[in-house]
């Protein structure tokens, strides 16, 4: 049977129109994943009732966010990077960042896609120029967007993480699946959280995650 | 009998002539790991060091028993990953979008930079891109349109096979 030319034919109408928004940019997509996964984190603060606010690097409140496309260092002032300030009563303020580089027990650096750590430490970080230590950091999460199945090197690098940086809180978060690399994860008691996009429950089944994260975080500071 | 590989090698063709190569390279890394599945056989029982001095030898004895051997994909299955593929680049980049700008009310454009950039935004090699809130329409429309005509070409391919 021949191929339906008028389906090729519509696929490719498609396919050329995302290419006009720019969608076929190799490593945007991670970057936009990194970005969603960053915005369920806010939400899942707003929806237990943080206070919610955006600012730079510089100290001041944009009115367009700037995200890394790579990781970086949370003191860089080459650009003038967006982080979520989290506020709830009575409690410390808290950052949300994209892409940053965090110290792990071992004193090697490590890069955290999604990084939820205390304000003071940041602010002390930007002041002093140097990295976040990682008991600091109440929540981090790796983050990986695929168009196919995870390779297996993927999950043993967010093993290596998750040994160095402590083990609580630390999410290794995909849209993609893979029976071993979660067999893998499974096998060293990590978390993972698999085919996280948002039209699937695995994304509100994360959100609530970390929602009982920030839940622990208030009644430890109450 | 539909041609599951010529269906494979235009959308591949298509994928290609619009900058899509990186879809093609993570289908291909799956399509060559195949897939894994049980197999039955009849292995020597794994026995624990002995000393060859005070331990009479004897033959290892063989057992039914499931190890795990790895199959190739079949043409349908090679086309469904590079579909699933499609679906992931632009259905759920464009779901990924749509979604932010819902998390972030106020927000209408983000713009993804590298810390060592130091080039115009959008130069040649365009390492710096941006979302914009206006775009989430057009984003929406192509998601919707390329969905139906996914779910088209499975329904022929089921059909056929």
């Amino acid at each position: 049977m021949p191929v339906h030319e008028d389906l090729i034919s519509e696929i490719e109408n498609s396919i050329a129109s995302a290419s006009g928004l720019n969608y076929n940019h190799p490593t945007a997509t991670n970057d936009v994943y990194e970005n969603y996964v960053w915005a369920l984190c806010v939400e899942a603060a707003r929806e237990k009732h943080a206070s919610i606010s955006y600012e730079t690097v510089s100290g001041v409140t944009p009115s367009i966010l700037t995200f890394r496309t790579s990781p970086g260092n949370i003191y860089s002032t080459a650009q003038d990077y967006t982080h979520a300030i989290l506020e709830f009563e009575n409690c410390p303020q808290l950052e949300v960042h994209v892409g940053i580089r965090v110290i792990g027990k071992s004193r090697v650096l490590h890069e955290c896609d999604v990084a939820i750590l205390y304000r003071d430490e940041a602010q002390f970080c930007r002041s002093e120029n140097v990295h976040p230590r990682a008991a600091r950091v109440l929540i981090a999460a790796e983050c990986k967007f695929y168009t196919s199945a995870l390779q297996l090197h993927l999950g043993r690098g967010f093993l290596g993480l998750t040994r160095d940086i402590h083990a609580k809180e630390r999410y290794f978060v995909t849209n993609s699946q893979s029976a071993s690399v979660a067999k893998l994860i499974r096998h060293h008691q990590a978390e993972w959280d698999f085919g996280v996009i948002p039209s699937a429950t695995e994304a509100s089944e994360l959100k609530t995650r970390f929602g009982r994260a920030f839940r622990n975080f208030v009644i430890d500071h109450s | 009998m539909v041609d599951e590989r010529e269906y494979f090698e235009r959308l591949s063709d298509i994928l290609r002539r619009h900058g899509f190569d990186w879809v093609l390279t993570q289908v291909q890394a799956e399509i060559s790991e195949g897939r894994t599945v049980s197999k039955e056989v009849s292995a020597p029982s794994i026995q624990s060091e002995v000393d060859p001095i005070t331990t009479v030898r004897r033959t290892p004895q063989r057992r039914r028993t499931s190890l795990v051997t790895t199959v190739s994909l079949s043409p349908r299955e090679q086309l469904e990953v590079l579909i699933r593929g499609i679906e992931s680049a632009i259905i759920t980049r464009a779901e990924l979008e749509h979604s932010i700008f819902g998390m972030t009310k106020r927000v209408n454009q983000i713009v993804f930079i590298p810390e060592e950039s130091v080039e115009e935004f959008f130069s040649d090699d365009r390492p710096s891109h941006s979302l914009e809130r206006q775009q989430i329409d057009v984003a929406d429309r192509i998601k919707d349109n390329l969905s139906s005509t996914l779910q088209k070409l499975r329904a022929i391919l089921d059909a056929g096979s």
